[in-house]
C-alpha cells in the first residue's frame, strides 16, 4: 500500500492487505555479525601482529580495527534513528493523527525486520489505530500475529488477547470473543495490572451491550464504573455503554413498573452525563454506533 | 554489616569515581601513543614493538569494554527492580558502581538509575543532588538521553523540597530542551504545580482547553492530577464554573485515594520514563 503525498489520506488497510503486509516483512533474526565483528578483528589482528614483523603492515590490522568502529558507530546510529521514528509514530497515534501515523508504522515495517523488538512495536502501534479506526478485522490479524510471536507467559501478552476479543466483538463474531473472554476471566481477575483488570471490564460490557444482556451490565453498574477508573478518559466509553443498557432496558423490558422505568431512564441520563463529560459525545457514537440511541432518548437530539 | 538506610549520596565520592575513570581513560590513551611510537619509530625492539605492546593496549582496551559491558547489561535489570524490588535496585547499583575501569556514560547512567531510585524512595533532597551532580557533567553518546529525565526528576524534586528558585531552573532548561510527547506531558504537568505553587493561577489556565487535551493524553493517575491542579487555578482565578467543570471531570478519573489526596492539594506528579520503564505514580 503506497503511502500518499497527504499522510491523512493514508487508507487504513483491509485483514488481507495487512496479513500480507506482514507475511511479506516477518522480524528475521539477524546474524548479528556486526556485533561479532570487533571480535573477528581482534583475531585477526592478534594474528597479523604475530606474523608480521614490518612496522608498514603492522598498520594495516589497526587501519582494520578503525574502519570496524567506525562501521559499527554507523550502525548505532542507524538504529538509534531508527528508533526515534517508531517512537514518532507511537507519538502521532497518541495525539489521535491516527492515519498520519498509521502511514508511518506501515513505511517503517520493512525497516524493522532485523530489529524483532522495534518491529513488534510497530505491529501493536498498527493494531492500535486500527482498532481506533474500526477496522475490526485488520486490527483482529495484528493482534493476533503479535500473539502468535509473543512467549505466552509475556505481560503484554493477557491485554493483546483482551485487545483481541474486542476486535472480535466489534467486528461480530460474538462466539469467538465470548470464548476468549472466558478463558481470560481468571488471569485478568488475579491479575495485579489494574489497566488489564479495566480493558477486561469493558470488553466484558460491550460484550452484554452486543449480546443484549442488558440486565447484567445493569446490575453490577457501579461496580463496573469503579473498575474502569484505570482507563482513564476511556472509562467513558464504559460509562456510555452503560447508559446505552439503562436505555434499553427502560424501554423493552416489559416486565418492569412504570417507576422502575423511570428510575433506569434516569440513570441512563445520568450515566450519559457522565460519559459526555469524560468524551464528546460525537467520539461515542464514532467508537459505538450503538450509542446514537442513547443521544437521541435521553436528550431528544442527535450529534 | 547490614543497613537499613541506605548510605546518602556523596558529591565527592561522585567525583573521585568519574575521575578514577577518566584517569584511566587516560592511561589507555597515553599507552596507545607510547605503543604507536614503539611500533613505528623503534622497529629495532623487534617483537616488544610488533606484538607486546600492541597486545598490552588491546588488554587494557578489552578490560575497559568488558567492564563497561557488565555495567550495560546491568542497567535494564537495575531498571525493571525499580519497580518491582527496590531493596534489590540498591543492592545492584551498589555493586555497578564498584566496577572500574567504566566509559564515562556508563557511570553516568548509573548515577541516573540511583537518582531514580532516590526519586522513588521520594528522598527528594537527595535525588536534586544526583541531579546537580550529572547535569553538570556533559552528557554524551547514551548518557545524552537521560538528559530530559534529570531535569524532570530535578524539577519534581524542587518543588516537593519547596526549592522554587530551582524549580524555575530545572523548568527554564526543559524548556530549551528537545522533548518527546511523554517528557512534555510531564514538563506541562510540573509546569503547572510550579505555577499553582507560586500563585501564577492566569499562566496555569493560560490555553486551558489544550492543557486539558494534553493532559487526556497523559496516564490515568497524572490525567486526574493534572485536572485537580487546573480546577485549582480556576478556583483562585474566580472562574467557577470551569473550576466545577475540572473537579467534576477529577470525581470520575481518580481513584478514591488520590482524590482525597488532590483535594487536599497533594499536586506530586510523579515521573515517568517510559523506554526505561523507571517511574513514580503520584503520591
Amino acid at each position: 500500500m503506497p503511502a500518499p503525498a497527504n499522510p491523512n489520506l493514508f487508507d487504513p488497510p483491509s485483514a488481507h492487505q495487512l496479513a500480507d503486509h506482514l507475511a511479506a516483512h516477518p522480524p528475521v533474526r539477524s546474524a548479528n555479525w556486526h556485533l561479532r565483528l570487533p571480535i573477528i578483528m581482534i583475531v585477526v589482528l592478534g594474528m597479523t601482529l604475530l606474523l608480521m614483523s614490518s612496522p608498514a603492515f603492522a598498520l594495516l590490522p589497526w587501519l582494520a580495527l578503525l574502519g570496524a568502529m567506525v562501521y559499527i558507530t554507523s550502525r548505532v546510529r542507524a538504529m538509534r534513528e531508527l528508533q526515534q521514528r517508531v517512537t514518532r509514530a507511537w507519538e502521532l497515534a497518541m495525539i489521535r493523527r491516527y492515519r498520519e501515523a498509521l502511514g508511518h508504522a506501515w513505511d517503517l515495517l520493512p525497516a524493522c525486520r532485523s530489529q524483532p523488538e522495534l518491529h513488534g512495536r510497530v505491529v501493536t502501534v498498527i493494531a492500535h489505530i486500527l482498532g481506533e479506526l474500526n477496522q475490526d478485522n485488520a486490527a483482529e490479524v495484528a493482534y493476533g500475529y503479535l500473539l502468535d510471536r509473543l512467549p505466552t507467559d509475556h505481560p503484554l501478552s493477557l491485554r493483546l488477547k483482551v485487545q483481541r476479543a474486542v476486535a472480535a466483538l466489534s467486528a461480530g463474531r460474538l462466539a469467538d470473543a465470548d470464548e476468549a473472554l472466558r478463558k481470560l476471566r481468571g488471569p485478568a481477575e488475579a491479575s495485579k495490572d489494574p489497566a488489564l483488570g479495566a480493558a477486561y471490564r469493558l470488553a466484558r460490557l460491550v460484550q452484554d451491550v452486543r449480546t443484549g444482556h442488558y440486565a447484567d451490565a445493569v446490575k453490577t453498574a457501579d461496580e463496573t464504573a469503579d473498575k474502569l477508573r484505570p482507563l482513564g478518559i476511556e472509562a467513558g466509553y464504559g460509562h456510555g455503554l452503560l447508559a446505552y443498557c439503562c436505555d434499553r432496558l427502560a424501554e423493552r423490558s416489559t416486565s418492569i413498573d412504570e417507576t422502575t422505568r423511570q428510575q433506569l431512564t434516569h440513570q441512563a441520563r445520568a450515566w450519559w452525563d457522565k460519559a459526555t463529560l469524560l468524551i464528546p459525545p460525537a467520539a461515542l457514537v464514532y467508537r459505538y454506533p450503538e450509542l446514537r440511541h442513547v443521544t437521541t432518548t435521553t436528550h431528544g437530539t442527535t450529534t | 554489616m547490614h543497613e537499613d538506610t541506605p548510605r546518602p549520596f556523596d558529591p565527592a565520592a561522585f567525583d573521585a569515581k568519574l575521575a578514577s575513570d577518566s584517569a584511566i581513560r587516560s592511561m589507555l590513551i597515553v599507552g596507545a601513543v607510547i605503543a604507536g611510537v614503539v611500533a613505528f619509530l623503534m622497529p629495532g625492539l623487534g617483537v616488544v614493538s610488533t606484538v607486546v605492546a600492541p597486545v598490552i593496549l588491546l588488554g587494557l582496551w578489552l578490560w575497559l569494554t568488558a567492564s563497561t559491558a557488565r555495567v550495560g547489561r546491568a542497567l535494564p535489570l537495575v531498571s525493571g527492580q525499580l519497580a518491582s524490588d527496590p531493596a534489590q535496585a540498591e543492592a545492584t547499583i551498589e555493586e555497578v558502581l564498584r566496577y572500574r575501569p567504566v566509559m564515562r556514560w556508563a557511570r553516568l547512567l548509573t548515577y541516573h538509575r540511583l537518582a531514580a531510585l532516590r526519586h522513588l524512595q521520594r528522598r527528594f533532597a537527595e535525588t536534586a543532588a544526583i541531579c546537580l551532580c550529572l547535569l553538570n557533567q556533559p552528557l554524551k553518546g547514551p548518557a545524552a538521553q537521560a538528559r530530559p529525565y534529570l531535569l524532570l526528576m530535578l524539577a519534581e524534586a524542587q518543588l516537593e523540597t519547596g526549592n522554587l528558585p530551582g524549580a524555575y531552573h530545572a523548568l527554564a532548561h526543559l524548556q530549551q530542551t528537545r522533548l518527546g510527547l511523554a517528557e512534555s506531558l510531564q514538563r506541562l504537568a510540573l509546569q503547572t504545580r510550579y505555577e499553582l505553587a507560586v500563585g501564577a493561577y492566569g499562566s496555569a489556565l493560560y490555553r486551558s482547553r489544550a492543557k486539558v487535551e494534553l493532559a487526556e493524553l497523559m496516564p490515568p493517575a497524572h490525567c486526574a492530577t493534572m485536572h485537580a491542579m487546573l480546577a485549582t487555578a480556576a478556583h483562585h482565578a474566580d472562574q467557577p464554573k470551569l473550576a466545577g467543570w475540572l473537579w467534576e471531570r477529577t470525581r470520575l478519573l481518580a481513584e478514591p485515594d488520590l482524590l482525597k489526596q488532590l483535594e487536599q492539594g497533594g499536586f506530586g506528579v510523579g515521573i515517568v520514563e517510559p523506554d526505561t520503564g523507571i517511574g513514580t505514580e503520584p503520591a
